[in-house]
């Protein structure tokens, strides 16, 4: 980041090979799995730590301090565009064609309604549960960039667990399979 | 929620029911049902795989956006050759001009107070005028005036050889008690000095006396003078 702040061209290249992919995909998962959407937001993103990469404290974990940015930037799109969600058409993304074991077609399916019911999440829940279980952050670093206590955290993404698990209880594999 | 602990967490992202102990399955089914319990795990599971899964690839362009953008950031931070020439010129003519000043000063000095000598002096006068009320009380010791009405009666004794008795005044009776009360007044006027007599007379009272009575109304009633 000091680097970065003297404008040196090898940090910035640095910092999009760690951080670019990942937080595009995060864009992706929590806005409405838009990729013009995702690419606009990770290019503001980038322009933010720009911007404020003198406001950078070191004692914090830059990855914690970008994705809190990030979380910012979707929690500010939610509510303004709380009534303009775009439709998702997640059936098209089933790829039923090629022949498939019934093992897998059935994890596709559960897999489709999951994301399915993950959209359907209100913007608290789903910021948790994405952070948690398909970005794979701590506990503690999701408090920390949410800026929330851990005990709101994890009661946050138990309720997730319990809302997801009735939702989706038709759909359980194990259980599909052993009704065949 | 107390019920998910960072323990559940954990035993929920890498093992599956049967995979656990009998002191972690013990402590899990007092929270949740081992099928609550294997549903999570699903959830957890196809969630990860989701997460990597059906992902777009990052669009090329992205990074060409950023670095002309970041180049351009990089170049408005960092001034030019051009301006830090000027720069620098700029700040030369200042600290040339300030140490030529600096060096004239005194001379300066001397010239501009000649000139402010000979110059025509305009000088106002101001008046100030206060006004203030001063009281001044004066006490004096009172003059008492003792107004002393004498009545004087010619007390003349009638002979005995006269018959008739002269009366000068009406009020004199002819009783013998008259009598011996105008021998006792005689005797007191006969004790009164001359002086304190000059200004009575005989039958008149002092209101008809004029010229006492200017007196009297000349003197201050207050007693001060």
């Amino acid at each position: 980041m000091t680097l970065l702040a003297k404008g040196s061209e090898g940090a910035f290249n640095e910092l999009y090979a760690r951080y670019a992919e990942s937080l595009y995909h995060f864009f992706y998962k929590m806005l409405y799995q838009n990729e013009e959407f995702a690419a606009d937001f990770c290019q503001n993103l980038f322009m933010k730590v720009f911007e404020k990469v003198d406001s950078y404290d070191v004692q914090y974990k830059f990855s914690t301090w970008i994705y809190t940015m990030a979380s910012n930037m979707c929690k500010n799109e939610y509510r303004r565009n709380s009534r303009k969600r775009p439709t998702i058409y997640l059936d098209q993304k089933i790829n039923i064609t090629e022949p498939q074991a019934p093992k897998k077609i059935d994890q596709d399916i559960f897999q489709t309604h999951l994301q399915e019911a993950i959209n359907k999440l209100d913007e608290k829940h789903k910021l948790c549960f994405i952070l948690r279980y398909q970005e794979g952050k701590s506990i503690s670093d999701i408090s920390e960039l949410l800026d929330c206590p851990q005990g709101t955290v994890k009661s946050r993404l138990h309720n997730t667990l319990r809302k997801l698990s009735k939702e989706l209880y038709l759909f359980d594999p194990k259980k599909i399979t052993n009704r065949i | 929620m107390n019920n998910f602990n960072n323990k559940i967490d954990h035993l929920l992202a890498n093992y599956s029911f049967d995979q656990l102990g009998d002191q972690d399955k013990q402590m899990i089914q007092e929270h949740i049902s081992e099928a609550e319990y294997e549903m999570h795990q699903n959830i957890i599971s196809a969630a990860g795989s989701t997460g990597k899964q059906n992902l777009p690839t990052l669009p090329p362009h992205l990074k060409s956006n950023l670095t002309k953008s970041f180049q351009n950031r990089i170049q408005s931070r960092r001034p030019s050759l051009l301006k830090k020439t000027l720069k620098a010129a700029s700040w030369l003519l200042i600290g040339g001009l300030i140490g030529f000043f600096y060096s004239n000063y005194d001379t300066e000095l001397t010239d501009t107070n000649y000139q402010k000598s000979s110059a025509i002096s305009i000088t106002d006068t101001i008046y100030i005028t206060q006004i203030d009320t001063i009281i001044k009380t004066i006490e004096s010791k009172p003059k008492v005036i003792i107004k002393e009405l004498i009545k004087v009666t010619d007390n003349k004794v009638p002979s005995p050889t006269l018959n008739t008795p002269i009366q000068t005044n009406p009020m004199a009776s002819t009783s013998n008690q008259d009598e011996a009360s105008q021998i006792e007044s005689s005797n007191y006027f006969n004790n009164v000095e001359l002086t304190d007599l000059t200004n009575t007379k005989i039958g008149i009272t002092v209101g008809q006396e004029a010229d006492l009575m200017e007196l009297l109304q000349l003197m201050p009633s207050d007693g001060l003078e």
